[in-house]
């Protein structure tokens, strides 16, 4: 409980997510991308049969890692799925391959593993390419098979981000029966990167659940606070790598650090050990206007499917991916789970016309400010809806942007010079420092799209800041990365 | 949807289509998007939003200033609320006028400025020149920067100094006495006692003090809204606990004329008032607490609210002690907001380093 400030636990509900595992599919679509990297061209054609876990597209010339059939089955269509940018949530003019499976058996793999411990890094690194978990990070995890704009020797720290501190996100790991296995495919990151230290980093809230933690001297646990800008791997990497060097710009990889999600260790685990690739992703889908649930699905598996049938039919509501103050707009359910979802979050629509809302007491309305009953009541739960609460004024400069900012910048400062097109003044205010935590939209009475616009101000950045894997369309009319040497070719021809 | 609502969408739908009412629609949908919450989703993330708003913001001020305002009546009679009805309707259509000119959203910071201009008046002030002051207020204060967001002084304390300086006679050579005991101002409509000078003023020509006992729980002549200095702090203390203004600029502005006023009145004992007195006697609380805090006229940055404070408050009390005016809280406040971006630039500077021109 917090009287001054920013107290998002009071949206929290608490409740323990159920797990369910769902594999009855008829048919599946593999997005011939999924994180970092190229499209992929397909290697199988129409007709073809596939089994779980081969590798079905693969370029080996440009940066990308291969994608795997999830399910056994007939290819019976190769189709183009709508992409949207990553970090905006725009829909992009280019569309993705995908291969439409028709699913003949719901078995999974029957590989066999290996002694990690045994095993040459190199070897190890070689599994993790080949069961499609390369393509996680900002940039793709470094191989030796061209996954990565960056080379394996380059990776000094591996950070392992396990905090989902935005309101009702859940943990995809269950760090009580899991934890075991988690850990030795921590221990098998270490082995597989073996100059670098590996970090895992968990929220407070988590870590009191958790009975033992050891960490020895190669994995490194951290424990930072239930925050909601915590989730954010940008922000987890400027306490650990310091923040002057982040203020600089460019990849993480450029600093050597490799940022992985929660479930990758798991994963890694799964492919080394048990021999089973990356061909089911966890999600988890949670918020007021649905069930608290971690579904494992097939990747490839509609998204409506893998959330169940029983809340399919909510078009109501409004589906978020990612976390409610960062994701995007979900906006068709039909699409087929990625390697990179995580996590769903439906959240009600406001009620509509609410007669004279801002004279209400608002025992139940979350703020920043104590201007609302609710500050005498903080142990009540807030009642959560995608509603915007009032309407977009002007700027009345009462700062609380900025006093919620986890880095210090001034974001009405960089809003009010952005839309003046004033870049010399843009670039001063330092808005490559943003974490994207969404804070000081949250806060602002005057609802304006500063967290937004701070973002397309980072992306408009000069010279080598690009944070930003940019996208254009090929001649097939399929995206492909502008990787830096593209860009700095580009820059010099440009001036 | 309501029956109400329907209508109020029907008629501004219509006066959209209709040439000659098509400028009044602005009008219609600001009164319902006062009284109905349109309940639209956020487009973009997050998709979470707080529920405090500009209009629940500008209430919190004018709930805020309330008791002051009630107080004002109880001293002074009825035509304390005339004053304050006087100042929002004439405001209200120098508002109203200016943006059906410019086509723009009607935006809610009049709401505040509205109620603060009248309480910072003398009592006897004629009703045509509070609707005057209010109208330059607005927009000679306001609209000609470009409306609420845009303007670089109070609009309320311009209103004011264009009273003061155009209208010297009516606005400070007598002060009316304010009433107390039973229901005083609460059973007529003017007072007509009158006084030569306030606390200030007598002190300026005397050197004699008021009591402070008087000065704190309102028994003294002065502006409507300054009288009590108990019903000021409560406000501006509401304020700051409910966060809707920075604690930082009442802090350094008081704090800064406490000390400032101490080491005065032990050097100047004759020109420099001490600093109890000082803090609880003319507008100093009522402007440190409504009047400087104004977010867009004062500096925005945190650092600079400090130094915007004591700045304030070291000219505060030259202008009290060494000018010819008694009272000094107007002068400073508009001066220091011309001041408030160079502060914000300085400690921006500080923070980033200077503006890096390319190619230079
Ligand atoms: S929170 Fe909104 S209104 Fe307040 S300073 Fe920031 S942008 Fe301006
Ligand atoms: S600018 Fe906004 S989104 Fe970026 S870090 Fe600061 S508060 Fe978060």
């Amino acid at each position: 409980m917090k009287i001054f400030g920013l107290d998002l636990q009071q949206y929290e509900t608490k409740k323990e997510p159920d797990f369910r595992v769902r594999d009855k599919l008829e048919t599946i679509t593999v997005p011939l991308k999924g994180g970092f990297g190229t499209s992929l061209s397909p290697r199988v054609e129409v007709g073809d049969e596939v089994e779980a876990g081969e590798i079905i597209a693969r370029n080996d010339d440009s940066t990308s890692t291969p994608a795997l059939a999830s399910l056994a089955g007939e290819v019976i269509e190769i189709v183009k799925l709508d992409s949207y940018h990553e970090e905006t949530g725009d829909k992009l003019e280019a569309k993705v391959p995908g291969i439409k499976i028709n699913v003949s058996s719901n078995q999974g793999t029957n590989g066999s593993g290996v002694d990690w411990e045994k095993e040459k890094p190199k070897n190890l690194r070689e599994l993790l390419y080949l069961a499609g978990l390369t393509s996680f990070g900002q940039t793709g995890v470094p191989t030796e098979f061209n996954s990565s704009l960056f080379s394996p020797t380059e990776v000094e720290h591996v950070l392992i981000n396990g905090v989902k501190t935005e309101p009702f996100v859940h943990h995809l790991i269950d760090y009580g029966e899991e934890f075991t296995l988690f850990k030795t495919g921590l221990e098998i990151l270490a082995r597989a990167f073996p100059k670098s230290q590996i970090h895992f980093v968990l929220d407070r809230n988590t870590r009191e659940n958790l009975e033992e933690l050891s960490s020895s001297q190669r994995i490194k646990i951290h424990i930072v606070e239930y925050e909601s800008y915590m989730s954010k791997s940008k922000m987890l990497a400027r306490n650990i790598l310091g923040e002057e060097k982040l203020d600089e710009g460019g990849y993480l990889l450029d600093h050597g650090l490799l940022v992985l999600p929660e479930i990758f260790p798991l994963a890694a685990y799964r492919a080394v050990v048990e021999g089973t690739p990356f061909i089911r992703g966890r999600l988890s889908l949670s918020g007021p206007a649905t069930e608290d649930r971690v579904v494992e699905t097939p990747i490839g598996a509609p998204i409506k499917y893998a959330l169940g049938e029983d809340i399919m039919d909510k078009a109501e509501e409004l589906t978020i991916m990612g976390g409610p103050l960062s994701g995007n707009k979900l906006e068709n359910l039909d699409l087929p789970v990625n390697k990179n979802m995580d996590s769903l979050v439906q959240l009600p629509k406001p009620q509509g016309s609410q007669v004279l809302a801002w004279l209400h007491p608002g025992l139940g309305k979350n703020s920043y400010t104590n201007a609302f009953f609710s500050a005498l009541a903080p142990n009540r739960k807030k009642v959560a809806d995608s509603g915007l609460h009032g309407e977009e004024r002007p700027c009345v400069y009462c700062g609380w942007c900025s006093d919620v900012c986890p880095v210090d910048i001034l974001p009405f400062q960089i809003l009010k010079t952005y839309d003046h097109g004033m870049v010399d003044e843009v670039n001063r205010l330092q808005p490559q420092r943003c974490v994207d935590c969404g804070l000081c939209s949250y806060v602002c009475p005057s609802k304006l799209p500063l967290s937004e616009t701070v973002k397309r101000a980072k992306q408009d950045q000069p010279g080598e800041n690009h944070n930003y894997v940019e996208y254009e369309e090929d001649e097939e009319g399929l995206m492909s990365v502008i990787t830096p040497e593209d860009e700095k070719g580009r820059g010099e021809e440009s001036e | 949807m309501n029956r109400l609502e329907r209508l109020m969408s029907d008629i501004s739908s219509y006066t959209e289509d209709n040439p000659y009412l098509q400028h009044i629609t602005e009008v219609i949908d600001t009164v319902r998007s006062i009284v109905f919450e349109p309940g639209v989703s956020a487009d973009k993330s997050p998709f979470l939003r707080d529920y405090i708003e500009i209009k629940r913001y500008m209430f919190a001020v004018v709930l805020a200033v309330a008791p002051a305002a009630l107080a004002s009546i109880y001293f002074y009679g009825w035509r304390a609320l005339a004053m304050i009805v006087v100042s929002y309707v004439a405001g209200g259509i120098a508002e109203v006028t200016f943006t059906l000119i410019r086509k723009e959203e009607i935006t809610e910071g009049f709401l505040v400025t509205g109620i603060l201009f009248p309480l910072t008046l003398p009592p006897n002030t004629p009703l045509w020149m509070v609707a005057v002051g209010i109208i330059v207020g607005v927009i000679l204060g306001k609209e000609v920067f470009g409306g609420t967001g845009y303007n670089i002084f109070n609009p309320a304390l311009v209103g004011r100094v264009f009273l003061t300086t155009t209208f010297p006679v009516a606005t400070s050579s007598e002060w009316l006495i304010p009433m107390t005991g039973g229901w005083a101002g609460f059973k007529q409509f003017s007072v007509d006692t009158v006084t030569s000078a306030t606390p200030l003023g007598v002190f300026a020509n005397s050197g004699t003090l008021a009591p402070l006992r008087d000065l704190f729980f309102g028994n003294i002549p002065g502006c409507l809204g300054e009288s009590s200095a108990l019903l000021v702090l409560a406000g501006g203390i509401f304020m700051i606990l409910a966060r809707i203004i920075d604690w930082r600029v009442p802090v350094s502005y008081l704090g800064s004329v406490f000390l400032y006023s101490a080491l005065g009145t032990y050097l100047w004992p004759n020109q420099v008032a001490p600093p109890v007195f000082q803090l609880l006697a003319g507008g100093l609380l009522f402007g440190a607490i409504y009047m400087a805090t104004d977010p867009v006229s004062s500096p925005t940055t945190k650092e600079a609210k400090w130094v915007y404070g004591v700045f304030l408050g070291v000219m505060t009390v030259s202008i009290r002690a060494f000018s010819g005016y008694p009272e000094g809280v107007t002068y400073s406040i508009l001066l220091m907001n011309m001041f408030a971006p160079l502060f914000d630039e300085m400690v921006m500077t500080f923070r980033y380093g200077p503006i890096q021109k390319p190619y230079k």
